[in-house]
């Protein structure tokens, strides 16, 4: 037996991919022959926006069953561009770094864990799906798998389930360290413009096309993230008033109920949103609100104004165990 | 055969179809021996759509167009890196395989020795990873030198050196008493 027949006995060959893994690739793949096939523009512009949105998260937006038959999450006052409040949403967003970056805060040991609490309501043409989500991600081990316990939004309340986390749609990373890992985290520039300039860049990697609904699908994670740093979070807060059409838009309603402030800007025919408390500026939650129609498979026959995903944060903070409550 | 199908898709975008029949389940046995089953799904999806996105770009003097899809596959593997290191130092130390939960004694069934299972992953750990992935496109890809030339983008010689580096890194890793045949 020579080297090379050792190492290829040392793994078994796999049985190859499930029915179901073929079916589910050659119906990605035959999404984006037919696109481009019926011309419909070189971007490749109807992607879904589900996959498009995975790749950005270090921590997965779970989906699981247990739907409820519920109001329609159309919100009919956000059809209209919101009036442009440069001052406005500057004012907001630099009161809400400055809380951000006062808040109390020690270095997480590698074995601790960060902890989040969040209420997740999605929208696409399947209907709407509505969890608690909670979560630990490890401080020390970027390539850790989180754990999550997620139960539906049903009445009485569900128990959560550990074992069966929901749905997972998180992609390969595309950074070393990955992007949201507390690695990734402490090496981020604290200047604006250049945090900014980093997270489009590492956003972009391995992509063919820039895809702008990552990068506010980072800046929401980073923001939210129990790992973030204070001096980090108040930096991409004081970024985001950098984004081209930032404005700010009052009675925002985050997934939890709660009303707030929201500073928002429209990209990938989107209008992304970042609630804040109107009176502590601590972040509340986010909304992911369509703009252009048509755009998405996954959102094909919803109409403008329709919030596609609203995030809301319950909780959060740094354990010394997975599974361990603040 | 493959480059003609790439070329006509270039008109009938619907022909790529054809190599997804051809080599996905090649390039999913592949990933799911490097990172497992599950990650296997989306690597082996992700390597078809990025081919078909950047099939403009694929040159006939690059290679054979199974290495190229070897290639973008390896680079999406490769983020993976430190995922997949990790687990070979622990199936080094803990003689048990996190991926496929397969203890030693049948490992060393299908490669004839005992303790072989954990030392040939803890010599896989600490190869290069430029060494690493020409031994397992050969070994576990079952790719052709110029099929690992045009996934890597190296010239043949350079695979060539490569892989000898890494088979004698196998084999100096490994005790007298499991010394391996001569070829």
């Amino acid at each position: 037996m020579d080297e090379i027949t050792a190492v290829a006995s040392l793994r078994p060959n796999s049985a190859g991919p499930t029915p179901a893994a073929v079916a589910a690739a050659s119906t990605r793949l035959q999404a984006l022959t037919a696109a481009e096939g019926a011309g419909r523009g070189a971007s490749w512009g109807r992607a879904t926006l589900r996959w498009q949105l995975a790749g950005a998260v270090a921590v997965s937006i779970a989906v699981v069953g247990g739907l409820t038959a519920a109001e329609a999450l159309r919100d009919p006052g956000r059809d209209r561009p919101p009036a442009i409040q440069p001052a406005a949403v500057t004012e907001l967003l630099g009161q809400a770094a400055r809380t951000a970056a006062a808040q109390p805060y020690t270095a997480p040991r590698p074995d601790q864990f960060g902890f989040q609490d969040q209420l997740i309501d999605e929208r696409d043409s399947d209907g709407r799906h509505r969890e608690q989500s909670r979560s630990w991600r490890s401080v020390g081990d970027a390539d850790a798998v989180p754990a999550v316990c997620s139960r539906p939004v049903t009445k009485p309340p569900a128990t959560f389930d550990c074992a069966q986390p929901g749905h997972s749609m998180t992609l390969p990373t595309t950074t070393n360290p990955p992007i949201g890992s507390y690695e990734y985290l402490s090496a981020l520039p604290r200047d604006p413009q250049r945090l900014l300039d980093t997270l489009q860049r590492d956003v972009a990697i391995g992509r063919e096309q820039p895809e702008p609904t990552l990068t506010a699908g980072v800046i929401v994670d980073l923001v939210a993230d129990p790992l973030t740093p204070p001096d980090l979070r108040a930096a991409l807060l004081t970024a985001v008033a950098r984004i081209a059409g930032v404005t700010k838009i009052d009675k925002v309603t985050d997934a939890a109920g709660r009303t707030g402030t929201a500073a928002a800007w429209t990209e990938g025919g989107l209008r992304h949103e970042l609630i804040f408390d109107p009176g502590s500026h601590d972040f509340l939650g986010y909304r992911m609100v369509l703009v252009t129609p048509g755009r998405y498979t996954d959102l094909a026959g919803l109409p403008a104004g329709t919030v596609v995903l609203s995030r809301a944060l319950l909780d959060s903070g740094i354990v010394d165990h997975a599974r361990q409550l603040p | 055969m493959d480059q003609q199908i790439l070329h006509r898709s270039l008109r009938q975008p619907d022909q790529f179809a054809e190599l997804f029949a051809r080599h996905f389940a090649d390039l999913h046995r592949y990933a799911a021996r490097r990172l497992g089953d599950a990650a296997a799904d989306d690597i082996a999806a992700e390597t078809f759509l990025a081919a078909f996105r950047q099939r403009d770009r694929y040159a006939a003097d690059r290679g054979p167009v199974r290495g190229w899809l070897f290639g973008i596959a390896a680079n999406l593997i490769g983020r993976h890196r430190r995922a997949e290191v990790r687990a070979l130092r622990t199936w080094a130390r803990a003689g048990t395989d996190p991926l496929t939960e397969c203890h030693s004694e049948q490992v060393a069934d299908r490669v004839s020795a005992g303790a072989l299972g954990p030392r040939l992953a803890g010599v896989l750990a600490r190869l290069s990873p430029g060494d690493r992935e020409v031994l397992l496109l050969v070994a576990w890809g079952e790719l052709s030198y110029d099929e690992v030339a045009a996934a890597l983008g190296i010239p043949p010689g350079t695979v060539a050196s490569r892989l000898n580096r890494a088979r004698r890194k196998v084999r100096a890793a490994l005790p007298a008493k499991h010394a391996l045949d001569e070829e």
